[in-house]
């Protein structure tokens, strides 16, 4: 039975409802695993006519009203909605490949309605976020996730590229897509919490502006860089590295740091400053290293070992490909290297000889 | 004779453990709690889509984020246990989720007092933190680690170079500095732990730091500069008393060398709300020059083996002294103090010459020109009858601080005369150890080694023992060295076993 405020609100009625562009929108999406977005919006499928899907994300108004402030909340949700609206539009126009871009967006008011105003995103539909593939026991070998990782890196440059930071990749916002051919394509989705230079978002005076639990380790020590590019695109690198390691893992490098981390030095123990922590961290980043190399397609592990360690390196300001640390005309954090270094594994690994068995192979079949 | 750590010296000194035992003492836990941060939404999320699901990845993505929060012990382990149970996760997250359910055991105190302190063992240390240093050179804690078992072999060169490079690497570090501090101090160089620690910006906002910068300064001879500084941290209410516990004892120490004893002993109740084992040791040692009274709970602290072994010593049970004498060598198996306390306890209190034997050799791993402790290991292996050892042990000597030093040595060397058989240098030896004494401050000592003395003459069966025995005994009415009713007890018990009457050494 839906409260009052549910009942007078639009954003959770619109099935069945035609928007511009011939969209029908099918029934809400309640919870929906795969659901991408923030906890301020609904979602629900939408269909053209000539079978074209979508997937609808609409601005949620009624929490605003449930929320403790109701001007400061509807403030919030407006103009984090604004800021991913038009990041998503920019993306679609500059064709970023390997992002999940708008495919339309509007404004429509739903009459019969107290909270009657509907402003939505309409995205391109995924098949599945990477979790599900994986676990769906279908053959996905090494050289695919190492392909998915290459996606990864190749969207995350595309938006870094355009001075985009993602600041919130994790597991369930690396959608897969149908390709033309018989494979899939991975894509990151899901700019809801994304930095965007000369422009401002809610989420910029966060010290942690995505989800905590795959939050770089500055942030969950509540370290803030003065560099504004060490504090953004950084902190994406580490995700890059977190996200790699859970293809072949099922972990995080968060949980595996925190496995290796002494109680009391924990970010959620810990209160002093982040520099006295750094050598704690390092050295146990150094032993998740080391017992990543175990973990990874034995033809492959130092060099994928290499790239998470440039990646995730606590100490932010070391992270990047060592080339471009090196490289006084390019941005110490930029990814075309890494891009490199990963399509180079793929090829490698695509001609190696398949392990018999035991770990390290990175394979998976159900 | 052997010899033991002068009671007017003790300060604060940073212990200097490996990285793992010095987490499990707290001592390098945040001065400032993290504050709380809501993730349940978060979690709630990703719950929601395993209960739907049960895919496997999404459990390891759950588990991720449970451990990443250091969500609740039992909702991990029952996650964990799911994963294992339904065999369809990837080996590496079951690995994960293994390791998850059966954490290595923490060692706990019983760890510490088993912790080998052999050549192989640090050699197998060694080892390890090469190999793992060549994939991480930029890695402070483990070349600290390096460096303390480097020290432990005496590779004094080798173990600077480690410290050095860690210093550079993370040079407002806690563990990073104290461990520093300690190394200078075992170099005898306290002035350069002043030099780095003033240097820090730690030392102005950590209590641990201030400490030893006080300490480092007083044992360098430098005047006090942060005293003022301790005082308002003491009083500033910004620290939990456990992170006092060090400053506050180092600050009490000051006042007793001032003379101020009513200010020490407030100082020391405030070192003694939640003290570790280093506080506990410095009180201990203030009761026993400056009447301050130790709650004897207190000596049960973990770790407390220094606090322990000295107060054992003091009441004479040298069983036990030795025991926490040896737990307090492999706590700090570098340093010269267990060493020079556990072979003097072993030595003299129990006549357990192997043991005294093995615990200097330990201490001169580290500290091979100590003179005391080479004489210590002289004693021992003299009395064991090992003279050539005993003779390579006193060659290595390059000379004593102070009289009282070279006194003691006089007597080992007439100690070992005896035993190689050339009784009159022997007994010129002694002689020369009396007069000495007799010069010096330390005419306590007398009683001591004419008893010694006394002892070789009956051990030869000398016509001199009489006239020895009795000097020795009414030197020992009128001697207030601790030890001396002890020696003194011995002396009887070989005169009654001895093939003369007691009345020939009336």
């Amino acid at each position: 039975m839906l409260n009052p405020i549910d009942a007078m609100n639009a954003a959770l009625h619109l099935e069945g409802t035609v928007l511009d562009g011939g969209w029908t929108v099918g029934p809400r999406n309640v919870a929906d695993p795969n659901a991408t977005g923030g906890f301020f919006s609904v979602t629900y499928p939408v269909q053209k006519p000539d079978g074209q899907q979508g997937f609808l994300k609409v601005l949620d108004l009624g929490k605003a009203m449930s929320g403790g402030n109701f001007v400061d909340t509807l403030q919030f949700l407006t103009a984090e909605y604004a800021a991913e609206r038009d990041l998503c539009v920019m993306c679609g126009e500059r064709r970023l490949s390997r992002v999940v871009v708008a495919m339309d967006h509007g404004e429509f008011s739903l009459p019969g309605y107290a909270l009657g105003a509907v402003s939505y995103i309409i995205f391109e539909l995924a098949t599945h976020d990477i979790r599900v593939a994986l676990g769906q026991g279908t053959q996905i070998d090494a050289v695919l996730r190492l392909e998915y990782v290459h996606n990864l890196a190749v969207g995350l440059r595309q938006l870094h590229q355009n001075f985009v930071a993602h600041q919130d990749l994790k597991p369930s916002n690396f959608l897969l897509f149908p390709d033309d051919g018989s494979r899939r394509v991975g894509k990151i989705a899901d700019l809801g919490r994304a930095f965007r230079r000369g422009t401002t978002s809610p989420h910029d005076g966060h010290v942690v502006p995505g989800d905590r639990s795959y939050a770089p380790p500055e942030q969950l020590y509540r370290h803030v860089y003065p560099d504004e590019n060490t504090r953004r695109y950084a902190a994406d690198l580490y995700q890059l590295g977190s996200l790699m390691t859970f293809l072949f893992t099922g972990t995080t490098m968060n949980a595996l740091i925190a496995a290796e981390l002494p109680v009391a030095l924990h970010w959620s123990s810990y209160g002093d400053p982040y520099s006295t922590a750094l050598p704690y961290l390092e050295d146990a980043f150094s032993r998740v290293l080391h017992g990543l190399e175990a973990e990874f397609p034995t033809a492959v592990a130092n060099d994928m070992v290499r790239i998470v360690a440039y990646l995730c390196s606590p100490d932010a300001i070391k992270r990047g490909h060592p080339a471009a640390r090196r490289s006084r005309s390019s941005s110490p954090f930029a990814l075309q290297r890494v891009v490199t270094d990963i399509d180079l594994l793929v090829r490698r690994l695509s001609i190696a000889p398949a392990p018999m068995s035991g770990s390290g192979s990175g394979s998976v079949s159900a | 004779m052997t010899v033991e750590q002068g009671e007017d010296e003790r300060e604060v000194i940073p212990r200097w453990r490996p990285f793992e035992s010095s987490i499990r003492t707290g001592e390098l836990d945040a001065l400032s709690p993290a504050p709380l941060e809501a993730i349940e939404p978060e979690l709630g999320k990703l719950r929601d889509e395993y209960e739907k699901t049960r895919n496997p990845f999404i459990a390891g993505d759950l588990l991720s984020a449970l451990v990443a929060s250091k969500a609740k012990q039992s909702e991990i382990d029952q996650l964990a246990e799911a994963i294992l149970l339904s065999g369809d996760a990837e080996d590496s997250l079951q690995r994960f989720a293994t390791r998850l359910l059966n954490p290595d055991e923490t060692p706990d105190e019983q760890g510490d007092r088993l912790r080998p302190t052999s050549i192989d063992a640090s050699r197998a240390v060694v080892r390890r933190m090469r190999r793992l240093l060549r994939h991480d050179p930029r890695n402070a804690v483990r070349r600290v680690d390096l460096a303390l078992a480097q020290l432990t072999l005496g590779n004094r060169d080798a173990a600077r170079r480690q410290i050095r490079a860690a210093l550079s690497l993370a040079p407002s570090n806690r563990f990073v500095l104290r461990s520093t501090v300690r190394f200078l101090i075992s170099e005898n160089a306290p002035d350069e732990a002043v030099f780095v620690l003033r240097h820090s910006e730690q030392r102005e906002q950590d209590p641990w730091i201030l400490a030893a910068t006080l300490s480092a300064a007083q044992l360098a001879d430098m005047p006090v500069a942060h005293a003022r500084q301790a005082r308002e941290m003491l009083s500033s209410q910004d620290f939990a008393p456990r992170d006092l516990s060090e400053l506050a004892s180092e600050l009490a120490t000051l006042e007793i060398h001032a003379g101020r004893m009513k200010r020490a002993r407030l100082l020391f109740q405030q070192a003694l709300i939640d003290p570790n084992e280093n506080s506990v040791a410095q009180a201990d040692w203030a009761s026993s020059v400056s009447g301050l009274t130790l709650p004897q709970e207190l000596l049960q602290i973990a770790r407390g083996y220094e606090a322990r072994s000295r107060a054992f010593a003091r009441e004479g049970n040298w069983n036990a002294a030795t025991s926490e004498g040896i737990a307090w060598q492999r706590d700090e198996p570098f340093a010269l103090e267990p060493a020079l306390n556990t072979s003097y306890a072993a030595a003299l209190g129990l006549e357990d010459f192997d043991t005294a034997l093995e615990v200097a050799r330990i201490g001169l791993r580290s500290n091979p020109e100590d003179a005391l402790l080479r004489n210590n290991a002289a004693y021992a292996a003299a009395s064991l009858g090992r003279v050539n050892e005993a003779r390579e042990f006193m060659d290595g000597i390059q000379g004593f601080d102070d009289e009282s030093g070279f006194n003691t040595f006089q007597a080992t060397h007439g100690l070992v005369l005896f035993r190689e058989g050339n009784f009159p240098a022997g007994r010129l030896k002694y002689q020369e150890a009396l007069d000495g004494f007799a010069r010096s401050a330390r005419r306590d000592l007398i009683p001591m080694a004419t008893i010694l003395w006394a002892l070789e003459e009956i051990r030869i069966g000398s016509s001199l023992s009489t006239n020895l025995v009795k000097h020795a005994r009414r030197y020992a009415k009128e001697s207030d060295h601790p030890d001396t009713p002890l020696l003194l007890e011995r002396l009887n018990r070989r005169v009654a076993q001895s093939p003369l009457s007691e009345e020939q050494f009336q």
